[in-house]
């Protein structure tokens, strides 16, 4: 049978997936570091630099996002 | 640079940094999918037995979608990994043959030096020089040692060339590789990336607003620089600052959420304190809060109103639903409390501060009121807290002084303004039980204007009347609960300053005149929904005193008739006594009525009760059953005779002047004589030969009761206006009856007019449906024929006298109700 229970009553449940958000917000970090490095580090390959340093800075929004939604729904599944 | 580097140039890039990124990049592709979240994707989730609901569903869609990203963006960041490995190799490679390219170059270059050397060599040989070919030689092997490092450069930076078409192909397939990645996102920046993942994220999107409502009130907080708790005048202009934002519903909760209700309730009180010790200031002082009123209260309205929580997600408006819940709760637990210390009357509750909040953000959002959890909790409470309390009814607030920053205000009008056009939470809580056992309908419109006898008239009164236009008319069970209710309680208010010999009947119907006209049309309209019920309580042989205790928790005004739901009246004294209140509409005591004519609430209800009659009458005598032609006779004689006594009797009660009672009565009368018209839709349905007759014949009651009474009239003016009135009574009441029974074609056949016509040669009086025509419209000759015809018929004199006799039995039943009471 199933019971309703409600969503904030479920928050302390989720401390099972708490390391899931840290991890995906160093993750970001990494990302991010590497569109930096990426155009240092390909001098001779003006395009690939540049297509990194975009990868850094999109990769990073696109991890970091669904760090908060990791947070988020963690949080109401318990 | 050297020839040598400038033709074999060196392949740029940090291969060690390559490989790290490289590195990093495959952590990130073995990493980001390997939450709990993305592993599960929503599925098999510890406690989705025991979580189920449209936030349970939402959640596990919001999971899918991040399991979903997270997979999409490992598959796409994998590739990128093997392709920038693939160009760290490739470039290590090139660095390697560009290398031996270089070394070759050196060897070559050498060779090119000694080649040269042996040429001069070659030209100082001593027999070449004594032959004198030394210079051609020496020329010949220079050139020949120039052009083999020619040839060798040449190919060396062919060779270059090659060596560097791998590391160039890898970078390419690297740049692809991220651009596929790049592709793969939902956005040409960060910016567009987090809002189209966001966009496909609802529940996570819900929370960052939340977040971000938090942090912007979290700022207002810290620019205040003091508490909350102390928060007052000094702080209304930076909660004005929040204008427009506050209507979102996370930015209006998260400023709830700052602002408990007890420190919003004092907040409120502090800023009207405030407007009330500048009371001679003028207008700017009255309104210098507004706009911070207008932000509290609309961010008070939203939160009790979640029909109006547009652009949530299913998991945040649960999530924001059970904050509000618990919101509620402690909104009527703290409303009773008195905020501030000792002052003037009447006290400052925290409903005091609801109620200025409601009337705020109803400005500011129109149209936005608090949803059916709010009136079942604070609502509620706050009529429970008015009926129980003293304070009620509220001060006028005194200009130029300042007494309480409570006075003036109306808890329950700004209860009741805020949930119009909200039909199901109005029920609600119109139906809901105070603690005395009563709806709150019916103290409403009865209980509570007693209390206020004698002042002006209550502000709820207006927002009442309204809320039972929509609520009440209806003819489902809920609307004539409510209905029966907010007679029940308007009737029992009325009672008292009517009874018979109660030397302050006058003085109490007076006190009361102002607090029930806002509502005296209202009741009206709901009586007139339900004509049945006035004959029903008429007619009740039982007559009983109270209701009875068994119905105490029920509705025992609503019953279930044969046609439907209809409403009772508890007896014939509270029939009396609304139909008293009725006749009072738009009546000015004391004065003789001048104008307009009066009293349209009473015409309403009769324009109801006629037309309901009218339809029983015609179908009565269309059948030709005398019961049945009998009864309906009755019925309308006695319930039109009813209604205009009691009304009657009423008005004659509040009127103190003898000397202006006839005029006034006389004018009362003409009035509603002048207003009773049947509705164009019954017209349609009746015979058109009975509609008039019927009509003439009700108004022609009217005026006879309403002028014959000389017992109440100085004798001389009621003997001579009686005289002339019955007079012409008389006469009306034969003509109408006749064309009634007319109409009704009430004769045997064997009296048949068109057969007596025959028989009697001379003028016909029938019309081509073979009946008589209406008597007004006879000639003299038909009208004398007719008369002859008519000593044969015996409906002719007993049907007009019938009517009369009834009418002055509903008469009778009036002055004996209020005489019993």
């Amino acid at each position: 049978m199933l019971v309703h229970v409600e969503p904030d009553d479920l928050a302390a449940a989720g401390h099972r997936m708490s390391g899931d958000g840290p991890r995906l917000r160093a993750l970001a970090q990494l990302i991010s570091g590497c569109g930096v490095a990426g155009r240092r580090a390909c001098p001779g390959a003006p395009a690939l630099g540049q297509a990194l340093a975009a990868l850094g800075e999109r990769g990073s929004a696109a991890i970091s996002t669904l760090a908060v939604a990791n947070g988020h729904v963690g949080r109401g599944a318990g | 640079m050297s020839t040598r580097d400038s033709a074999l140039a060196w392949p740029p890039g940090e291969v060690s940094e390559i490989d790290r990124i490289a590195s990093q990049l495959a952590l990130v592709a073995t990493t980001v999918d390997q939450t709990v979240v993305a592993r599960e994707g929503g599925q098999g989730w510890g406690l989705a037995r025991s979580w189920s609901g449209p936030a349970f569903e939402a959640a596990r869609s919001e999971a899918a979608v991040v399991a979903s990203r997270s997979g999409e963006l490992a598959g796409t960041v994998t590739p990128i990994v093997a392709g920038l490995q693939g160009y760290a190799a490739a470039l290590t490679e090139a660095r390697r043959r560009v290398t031996l390219l270089r070394q070759e170059w050196d060897w070559g270059a050498r060779r090119h030096d000694e080649a040269r050397h042996d040429a001069e060599l070659a030209g100082s040989d001593p027999v070449a020089v004594a032959l004198g070919a030394a210079a051609g030689q020496r020329l010949a092997a220079r050139q020949e040692a120039d052009r083999a490092w020619a040839r060798l450069q040449e190919d060396l930076r062919g060779r270059h060339t090659a060596a560097l078409g791998p590391l160039t192909a890898a970078a390419e397939r690297a740049t692809a590789t991220v651009r596929g990645f790049l592709a793969a996102l939902p956005g040409d920046d960060a910016v567009a990336v987090r809002g189209g993942l966001l966009a496909q994220l609802p529940l996570t999107a819900g929370a960052l607003r939340l977040a971000d409502a938090r942090a912007l009130i979290g700022d207002l907080v810290a620019r205040a620089g003091r508490p909350v708790q102390e928060w007052g005048a000094p702080e209304a202009d930076l909660i004005a600052t929040l204008g427009d934002r506050v209507r979102d519903p996370f930015v209006a909760q998260a400023l709830m959420e700052a602002i408990p209700p007890e420190r919003l309730h004092r907040i409120v009180e502090r800023l009207l304190t405030h407007i009330g010790s500048m009371s001679g200031m003028g207008q700017w002082s009255k309104t210098q809060f507004d706009r911070a009123f207008e932000v509290l209260g609309t961010a008070f309205v939203l939160m009790a109103s979640p029909q109006h929580w547009a652009g949530l997600d299913e998991a945040s408006a649960a999530r924001m639903e059970s904050w509000r819940r618990r919101w509620c709760t402690e909104l009527a637990h703290s409303g009773s409390s008195v905020i501030g210390g000792p002052r003037n009357p009447p006290p400052f509750l925290g409903f005091t501060a609801q109620a200025v909040l409601l009337d705020h953000g109803r400005q500011a959002v129109p149209g936005v009121g608090p949803g059916m959890a709010f009136v079942a909790t604070v609502g509620f409470a706050m009529i429970e807290t008015d009926r129980r309390g003293d304070d009620y009814p509220p001060l006028p607030p005194l200009p130029e002084s300042f007494s309480s920053p409570a006075a003036g205000i109306d808890v329950v009008a700004s209860l009741l303004r805020s949930i119009r056009g909200e039909p199901d939470a109005a029920s609600a809580l119109l139906l809901a039980r105070l603690g005395d056992g009563q709806p709150v309908v019916r103290y409403l419109a009865g209980e509570r204007l007693v209390r206020g006898a004698g002042g002006p008239p209550p502000a709820a009164i207006d927002a009442l009347a309204a809320l039972l236009a929509e609520t009440a008319t209806g003819t489902d069970e809920r609307s004539v609960m409510i209905a029966g209710a907010a007679l029940d309680g308007f009737g029992a208010a009325a009672e008292p300053p009517e009874r018979a010999g109660n030397g302050d009947a006058a003085a109490g119907a007076l006190a009361l005149h102002g607090q029930m006209q806002g509502l005296r049309f209202v009741m009206a309209d709901l009586l007139a929904r339900h004509p049945d019920a006035v004959w029903a309580s008429l007619n009740d042989p039982i007559n009983v005193l109270a209701w009875p205790m068994a119905e105490a928790d029920g509705h025992p005004w609503a019953v279930l008739g044969a046609d439907g739901w209809t409403l009772r009246l508890l007896n014939r004294s509270r029939l009396a006594a609304v139909l008293g209140e009725l006749g009072k509409d738009r009546l000015h005591p004391g004065t003789a009525a001048s104008g307009p004519p009066t009293a349209p609430a009473l015409a309403h209800l009769l324009n109801a009760l006629v037309a309901a009659q009218g339809v029983g009458l015609a179908q009565a005598l269309a059948s030709g059953n005398a019961q049945d032609q009998d009864a309906q006779i009755v019925q309308l004689g006695q319930v039109t005779g009813f209604v205009i006594e009691a009304a009657r009797q009423s008005v004659l009660t509040i009127q103190a002047g003898a000397d202006a009672e006839v005029a006034v009565r006389r004018e009362f009368v003409d009035s509603i004589v002048a207003m009773v018209s049947l509705p164009a839709s019954l017209k349609a349905s009746l015979p058109a030969t009975l509609t008039a007759p019927l009509l003439g014949l009700v108004k022609a009651a009217i005026k006879r009761i309403g002028y014959s009474d000389g017992s109440v009239d100085s004798a001389a003016t009621a003997d001579a206006q009686t005289a002339a009135a019955r007079a012409r009574l008389d006469d009306d009441l034969r003509h109408l009856g006749w064309d009634l029974v007319s109409a009704a074609g009430w004769w045997d056949v064997a009296d048949d007019p068109v057969a007596w016509i025959e028989a009697h040669p001379g003028v016909s009086f029938c019309g081509e449906d073979g009946r008589p025509v209406p008597v007004e419209e006879m000639s003299a000759a038909q009208r004398e024929r007719f008369h002859a015809w008519t000593r044969g018929v015996p409906a002719y004199t007993t049907v007009p006298s019938a009517i009369v006799e009834q009418i002055e039995e509903g008469a009778r039943a009036v002055r004996t109700a209020i005489a019993g009471r």
